[in-house]
């Protein structure tokens, strides 16, 4: 997906439940012809069926809908189509905080509703083309979670290409923007837009990593079906469909089918 | 309480059944001798010492001066409460002729005949056949009192002379003769001896065994004084128990310590006994206690051989340990029937069967007047420690049940306890989450009260007075919006960095700049230090604010710089425009200026502004840098 020179115009979906900024955010989206809007939803669970039917290459989620928190749908998305589709989170204020656990999440970035809109849909196409965006006060974040990365998982033992995504971290925190950085780093705008997709990428928590057997295990479980039941329908022993479902819940950190099933629910792998 | 009756009673049916049952029919196979006859020799002045005794009892008699008078068995001398042995008294030798049965003419012939009797009280006994010593116990006499008498009849025998020497005073006793098949007399002998010697000598083994195991416990919990008496009372037991396996017999000086001994054991074991069972069920007679240990003592140092007193007192030292025993017995019965509990009804009945064998054996071998009587007294004994062990053990299983107890009520408090630490910590914690909300309230008010209320109000002001075009509007409802991203900040404005509050002001300007078309050049370390003083972010905020809307206002420029770097201790902030700039001495005070001072001051900074008409203005600040 990254920077494709495909004749087809990028896809993208809102989920939204701001009546007028929905409509002022889907008019200066299709304005240009270059992008072509999927869908527009007002609630979520409009939104899951919208994620596990199509693909967008950016998806737009306003976190907090009334029917429940975007998150899931970022999880959901993520899970469903991997790096395919980029969910990118609708805030007012840019609070870090929200925006660190949309990216956990799986977000690749934001898109502030008091923009304007030619912003908006340059952002979009930035997203689309695998580059993010960053303010300061997030990039202060990711400072904060690139040290505890460090402890945890040493990328780079030479630390050159640490040391210069801190330096573009701290510029950016600083109040820098991502082109005067790119300036001053000797790099092009997109490459620094793309250094900090590959930071979101690292503050992105892996959710379980469920194989398709344990998921559709899971789900029938969901529905309520019993083991035995569970091992016709997939075709297989009892044996086997219950050391699957041990394996899941050890992935989902759950020790019953309860927790594992709310835990599986939590990380947008179940409806 | 069915074991309690079950260990007092089980020993007694045992012996019962062979006292009643097993013996007499034992001894009807053998043939009761008939028609005895005695005659009463006297020895002269023979010293009752060990080669005294010996030379007298290998001596024959002068067989031509026997007179026989006809004598019913058992024969005895009884022996009186309190006898004194002077050592001149009389030394005599009581002689029994014993008729043996002949074999019948034509009938089967017996066999080998052997001679059985019951018991011999007295001095060594001898047996003479023909003349001539065929059989005495003198090797280990004074041990044998107990031990039947059994004898191997020589062949074709017809009479059998039994000779116990006595001294006049102490007297003797001979109990039932028989006589049978040699085999017939074994059996019943060993049988007797089992009752008689074998289980005593195994209760002293156990008495000593209980005796290491009680004296450990006493040494390690001296608190429980229960160990240490149990422990005293095996010791008595053990040393009343000797008389049955040590053999004294050679040494005179021992001999007479160790009778002394052995008779001062039964004393103690009484009033041992008696003090064990009133501390066990908790009978609270200190003074009776005291008296029967006076007693004790009293009583052992009287019949200490020491004295040379030549008493022989063992009956009234017995009678007076069974009045003891008596005195012990009602009170713990008063005790039993005012608290009756099983241990307290098992120890009574123990103590009430051992006093009962006890006056059993004292009024019929210890007097000498029955010689052929059982021997009870060590199964009473038996008895009294099984209703020992007995209450011992209901003991210590309610020791462990209490401690059980106690441990689950410790429990059943320390969850308590945890329930209610836990609920006092999700109190507290309730407490801070609402202290936290509150503070997080005030923040939150006083940030709207101070970014969108002032603004707002501007903005309404300006919009009544009709001076708001289009655009103005934009830029400040841009504004408001914009000040929203400020709202709330979790973090202090005292903690924050300076590079933190000069990126939100960039980003406030922003719109505002580009609007007027104005370029902001950004040249600030990224890595300056940390804000120092609780309103410096707000002032530093306020000042740099005024000084941009002044070169947007004010300056008609095309850009500004922004700088901030460390110089030494300081920071260095400067706001540069490419203005028209203006004379510094004709300013006036519209451009807030005096504010700015009044700012920089409060932040312990120092401004200075440079400008001159056409060449731009550039207000710098010197801020004091936390290192």
């Amino acid at each position: 997906m990254r920077q494709e020179p495909s004749s087809k115009p990028l896809t993208v979906a809102i989920v939204e439940d701001h009546p007028e900024f929905r409509a002022a955010l889907s008019q200066a989206l299709t304005h240009t012809g270059a992008l072509q809007l999927l869908e527009v939803c007002k609630d979520l669970p409009a939104g899951m069926a919208l994620v596990q039917r199509e693909c967008p290459d950016v998806l737009l989620v306003d976190l907090g809908l009334p029917s429940g928190s975007g998150l899931k749908l970022i999880r959901s998305a993520l899970r469903r189509w991997g790096r395919r589709c980029t969910s990118a989170v609708l805030t007012v204020t840019g609070n870090e905080e929200h925006l660190q656990t949309a990216v956990a999440a799986g977000a690749k970035g934001y898109l502030f509703k008091s923009d304007r809109p030619p912003d908006w849909v340059r952002t979009v196409q930035l997203l689309a083309q695998g580059q993010s965006p960053l303010h300061a006060p997030l990039a202060q974040n990711f400072l904060h979670c690139l040290q505890t990365a460090a402890y945890r998982e040493p990328v780079d033992p030479a630390g050159d290409a640490d040391d210069t995504t801190r330096e573009l971290l701290m510029y950016i925190a600083a109040g820098y923007a991502p082109a005067e950085v790119a300036h001053k780093q000797n790099r092009t705008e997109a490459q620094i837009g793309q250094a900090l997709r590959a930071l979101y990428d690292r503050c992105e928590e892996r959710g379980p990593d469920l194989s398709r057997r344990e998921l559709e295990l899971l789900q029938l479980l969901d529905k309520g079906y019993p083991f035995k039941q569970c091992a016709e329908l997939m075709g297989v022993s009892e044996s086997t469909t219950k050391t699957q479902a041990a394996r899941a819940y050890e992935k989902l950190g759950a020790s019953n089918l309860q927790t594992a099933l709310y835990e599986a629910r939590q990380a947008g792998l179940l409806a | 309480m069915w074991w309690a009756v079950g260990l007092v009673g089980l020993p007694l049916a045992l012996f019962s059944w062979w006292v009643i049952l097993q013996a007499p029919s034992r001894l009807d196979e053998l043939t009761r001798v008939q028609g005895v006859e005695v005659w009463y020799e006297s020895v002269g002045p023979v010293v009752f010492d060990q080669p005294g005794v010996t030379a007298l009892v290998k001596r024959p008699p002068d067989w031509q001066r026997m007179q026989w008078a006809p004598t019913p068995l058992p024969s005895f001398i009884e022996l009186g409460t309190s006898v004194d042995l002077p050592p001149d008294a009389p030394k005599m030798r009581a002689w029994f002729r014993i008729p043996i049965p002949p074999d019948l003419p034509g009938a089967v012939p017996h066999g080998r005949q052997g001679l059985l009797g019951l018991r011999v009280q007295g001095g060594p006994w001898s047996v003479w056949v023909d003349g001539q010593l065929i059989q005495a116990n003198l090797s280990d006499w004074r041990i044998q009192w107990n031990v039947p008498l059994r004898v191997a009849i020589p062949r074709g025998a017809q009479e059998v002379f039994l000779a116990v020497p006595y001294a006049q005073p102490l007297g003797y006793a001979v109990g039932s003769l028989f006589v049978g098949p040699i085999d017939t007399v074994d059996t019943a002998w060993q049988e007797r001896g089992f009752w008689y010697q074998t289980l005593p000598l195994l209760t002293a083994g156990v008495a000593m065994l209980l005796m290491l195991v009680s004296f450990h416990l006493a040494w390690v919990r001296p608190q429980e004084h229960l160990f240490a008496l149990l422990g005293a009372n095996a010791l008595v037991w053990s040393i009343s128990c000797l008389q049955y396996a040590y053999d004294v017999t050679g040494q005179d000086t021992l001999t007479v310590w160790f009778a002394s001994a052995v008779d001062s054991s039964i004393t103690w074991g009484v009033v041992l006994t008696c003090i064990f069972v009133f501390e066990l069920l908790g009978v609270r007679v200190p003074r009776l206690r005291a008296f029967m240990l006076v007693y004790a003592v009293v009583s052992t140092c009287l019949t200490l051989p020491v004295w040379g007193w030549k008493v022989h007192a063992l009956m009234a030292q017995q009678y007076f340990n069974a009045a003891a025993y008596v005195v012990g017995l009602a009170v713990v019965g008063w005790h039993v029937v005012r608290r009756p509990q099983p241990e307290g009804i098992a120890m009574w009945l123990a103590m009430s069967i051992q006093l009962a064998l006890g006056l059993h054996t004292l009024e019929n071998l210890s007097n000498q007047t029955n010689p052929d009587s059982f021997y009870s007294f060590p199964i009473g004994t038996v008895v009294l420690y099984l209703a020992f062990m007995y209450a011992m053990s209901r003991r210590t299983v309610a020791a462990l049940e209490m401690a059980e107890h106690h441990e689950g009520v410790l429990r059943a408090r320390l969850a308590e306890q945890e329930q209610r630490l836990a609920a006092q910590h999700a109190q507290l914690q309730q407490l801070e989450v609402q202290r936290s909300l509150a503070h997080q309230h005030d923040t939150i008010m006083q940030d709207l009260h101070d970014r969108l209320g002032s603004n707002l109000t501007s903005a309404l002001l300006q919009a009544r007075t009709g001076a708001l075009d289009p655009q103005e509007t934009v830029l400040l409802l841009q504004d408001l919006t914009d000040e929203l991203r400020h709202i709330g900040k979790s973090q202090a404005d005292d903690r924050r960095g300076l590079n933190e509050v000069l990126a939100e002001l960039r980003q406030r300007v922003q719109h505002r700049l580009a609007h007027g078309g104005i370029q902001l050049v950004w040249d600030v370390d990224p890595a300056l230090p940390p804000l120092s003083g609780k309103q410096t972010a707000q002032h530093l905020r306020a000042l740099l604010s005024e000084a941009i809307a002044n070169a947007i206002k004010h300056a008609q420029a095309t850009q500004i710089r922004l700088q901030a770097h460390l110089k030494g201790m300081e920071v260095v902030v400067a706001v540069t425009d490419n203005g028209q700039g203006f004379d510094c001495d004709a300013v006036d005070t519209g451009r807030g200026l005096p504010g700015m001072q009044l700012r920089a001051q409060a932040m312990g900074a120092s401004l200075s502004m440079q400008s001159a008409r056409g060449r731009g203005t550039c207000i710098e600040l010197r801020l004091p840098a936390i290192p």
